[in-house]
């Protein structure tokens, strides 16, 4: 059985389409649940998608992490063959997703497979151009790390485990990088599905861009206090290690020169901003992206 | 198998989860939160001794044993 869970926030359009690729399947064990804390997004849901895999679990109103450990023990099974499939209401799969997802745990020892991010925004723009160099950076490091068979944290675009080995994790951090942390504690590994991509529309605002980074920056922060034996992939000075040179080699044109330069400045600022709020106790809080009003990641 | 709203679940019951059983070692009620009702957290501990955190809202069914 394969449960896919998306998780939106009031994004019925783009949730629309995220559901109908994966219905795109005929396989009769696999369930796409909806969760949305926006009643009103049911019915729009309902009216568009008849296919009877469908399922909409109106969201508690208690943030992402809340939802999906909900889901995970409402849905939890004994078979470990069993799948979870935990991916976004404002991004979309390529069709091929879940079969490489699926071959991925062909190894009874992968707990977690991790999909490729790759970016829908234009790579003339400045914000599309970051969003693209990101996303190559974070490909070449989750290669090499899964060649290596060593721990590395998965893109909560999508991401999948298996069933029967977890039934919750903490609320108070970034779901991608805790839960691979449990399996990994429980002796599974992790693996990269580099075929198996998944959409992004990326923030296209300075307001919305920084709103976005310092969100993530703060949930990964957390994980010092909730898990801080666990190796880190996503932190400061691995950005500096697998991304300092690396994005210099990017550039093709005099603007994406200039662009990179700015980059630098802008991941500096946002980590000083993000440690600064987190000194002055501004924690991260479970919540869903929609309400950290970055409109211009909504592909509608 | 019963179903039983989260909050009449008791210390020493036993829950169901995905097939398996769990034994109930905490239940904390807590006071009505930002969505107007009052939740409850249950921990209850697998057969291997690993403990699982339940958080439902106070009239959550929930199968127990």
């Amino acid at each position: 059985m394969i449960d896919v869970i998306i998780t939106s926030y009031n994004e019925p359009k783009s949730t629309i389409r995220a559901v109908k690729v994966f219905l795109k399947s005929k396989r009769k064990d696999l369930r796409v649940t909806v969760v949305d804390p926006f009643p009103e997004v049911e019915g729009i849901l309902r009216r568009e998608i008849k296919d009877e895999r469908f399922v909409f679990y109106p969201d508690l109103g208690e943030g992402k992490s809340y939802a999906l450990n909900l889901l995970m023990q409402e849905y939890a099974s004994l078979n470990t063959n069993d799948l979870f499939i935990l991916t976004d209401g404002d991004v979309y799969v390529s069709d091929n997703a879940v079969k490489e997802i699926e071959r991925a745990f062909g190894d009874a020892k992968i707990g977690c497979v991790t999909g490729k991010p790759a970016a829908v925004d234009s790579i003339d723009a400045k914000y599309g151009y970051w969003a693209h160099v990101a996303f190559r950076g974070i490909d070449r490091a989750r290669r090499e790390f899964s060649k290596r068979r060593e721990f590395f944290e998965c893109s909560g675009y999508l991401f999948a485990i298996r069933k029967g080995i977890i039934l919750d994790f903490p609320l108070e951090t970034c779901e991608d990088s805790i839960i691979p942390y449990l399996f990994w504690k429980k002796g599974y590994k992790i693996k990269y599905a580099s075929g198996a991509e998944v959409f992004v529309k990326n923030p296209s605002t300075w307001k919305d861009w920084l709103a976005q980074k310092i969100r993530n920056v703060k949930g990964h922060e957390n994980l010092n206090r909730i898990a801080p034996d666990m190796l880190r992939t996503k932190s400061f000075w691995n950005e500096v290690k697998w991304g300092a040179l690396f994005v210099l080699r990017q550039p093709r044109t005099f603007r994406q020169v200039w662009w990179t330069l700015e980059l630098y400045v802008a991941r500096l600022y946002l980590y000083f901003k993000a440690f600064k709020d987190l000194k002055s106790k501004k924690n991260y809080e479970d919540g869903w992206r929609g309400q950290a009003e970055t409109k211009t990641t909504r592909m509608e | 198998m019963i179903k039983k709203k989260a909050v009449e679940v008791r210390k020493g019951e036993y829950m169901v989860i995905g097939g398996e059983e769990l034994e109930v070692t905490e239940v904390e009620v807590s006071d009505i939160g930002k969505q107007g009702t009052k939740k409850v957290r249950i921990v209850a501990k697998k057969k291997s001794g690993e403990s699982v955190a339940i958080i439902r809202p106070e009239d959550y069914p929930l199968e127990t044993k």
